[in-house]
């Protein structure tokens, strides 16, 4: 079982990662009519339990929308808003956030954003890959994290994880987006990169 | 295993023994996975257990906490080990929730 990835590989990712979430922000901010900041995004290939530990607080209370995506590539898009973000949000929807609705406009923000991210990635690589109906949960960060990481694990010990910050212009509001490839599944995306092995 | 007191945070796929009394075992944000604690209380011993997955399949490469097939056995070892008895051990488990509806 291989279990690192080369400097080259993790750029190829961070590169990916880049190209995806660059895709996604355009795609919120003509949802929200507000300018959107990417920041670089990091590559991050970690033992289960340190990527745990990178995602934050373990004990930080978060909503998270969940995107499955299946095809070529098995893996999960996760978007991550702290409480406040999460109400920023909401607002420039013109929604409650502690509601139903709030929740619900959640799922959608997350769906648009994922849908797009694995849009640009699956165009990139030539992959075929298809997101299901996005799942959005309420609870501790670290109970997320490990579930999310518990779905691919029985094939490795080692997390991908591509992390982008999207900041919302005008607010402090950031909301946190990662992939989490399946072992299988990044093999496929650098392969297909010509980075096998 | 440690004999100091404190707290030692037991992360995904670790297992962790004590015979120091007051020493605290924690584990946060279980969601999914599978917090197990033996404790055998005439002796103040305690384990604990953050287990990912049910079945290891064969697979003898991955932390030995991560399985519950691997890390029950390992967890009741350790804890013979450091001298609990069997039958004395009281056991917890916590966890184990369904957090989204795939995998």
């Amino acid at each position: 079982m291989k279990t690192s990835y080369s400097e080259m590989q993790l750029d190829a990712l961070r590169e990916l990662a880049n190209i995806g979430s660059g895709t996604a922000a355009t795609a919120l901010s003509s949802m929200i009519g507000v300018a959107i900041d990417v920041s670089v995004p990091t590559a991050l290939a970690l033992p289960l339990a340190d990527a745990v530990d990178a995602a934050g607080p373990a004990d930080a209370t978060v909503t998270a929308v969940v995107l499955p995506i299946f095809g070529d590539l098995d893996a999960i898009v996760l978007l991550l808003f702290p409480p406040a973000d999460a109400e920023t949000l909401c607002g420039l929807l013109g929604v409650e956030a502690d509601s139903e609705v709030g929740l619900s406009a959640l799922g959608e923000i997350g769906n648009i954003l994922g849908s797009a991210y694995v849009g640009a990635l699956g165009m990139m690589t030539g992959l075929n890959l298809e997101p299901r109906p996005p799942q959005t949960v309420t609870d501790m960060l670290g109970a997320i994290v490990s579930s999310v990481l518990a779905t691919g694990a029985e094939t490795t010990d080692i997390a991908l994880l591509l992390d982008s910050d999207l900041l919302i212009e005008g607010t402090e509001a950031s909301l946190s987006f990662m992939l989490v490839p399946s072992k299988h599944g990044v093999g496929e995306v650098l392969a297909r990169l010509g980075l096998a092995g | 295993m440690t004999d100091e007191a404190g707290e030692t945070m037991v992360r995904m796929g670790e297992l962790f023994v004590s015979r120091a009394p007051g020493h605290v075992l924690a584990s946060i944000g279980l969601g999914s996975c599978i917090g197990l604690a033996l404790i055998d209380p005439t002796r103040s011993l305690a384990g604990l257990a953050h287990i990912m997955l049910p079945t290891s399949n064969g697979d003898l490469e991955s932390p030995v906490g991560k399985f519950a097939d691997r890390a029950v056995p390992a967890l009741l070892e350790s804890l013979a080990s450091i001298g609990a008895m069997r039958s004395r051990l009281e056991a917890v488990l916590v966890g184990g929730a369904q957090m989204f509806s795939f995998g």
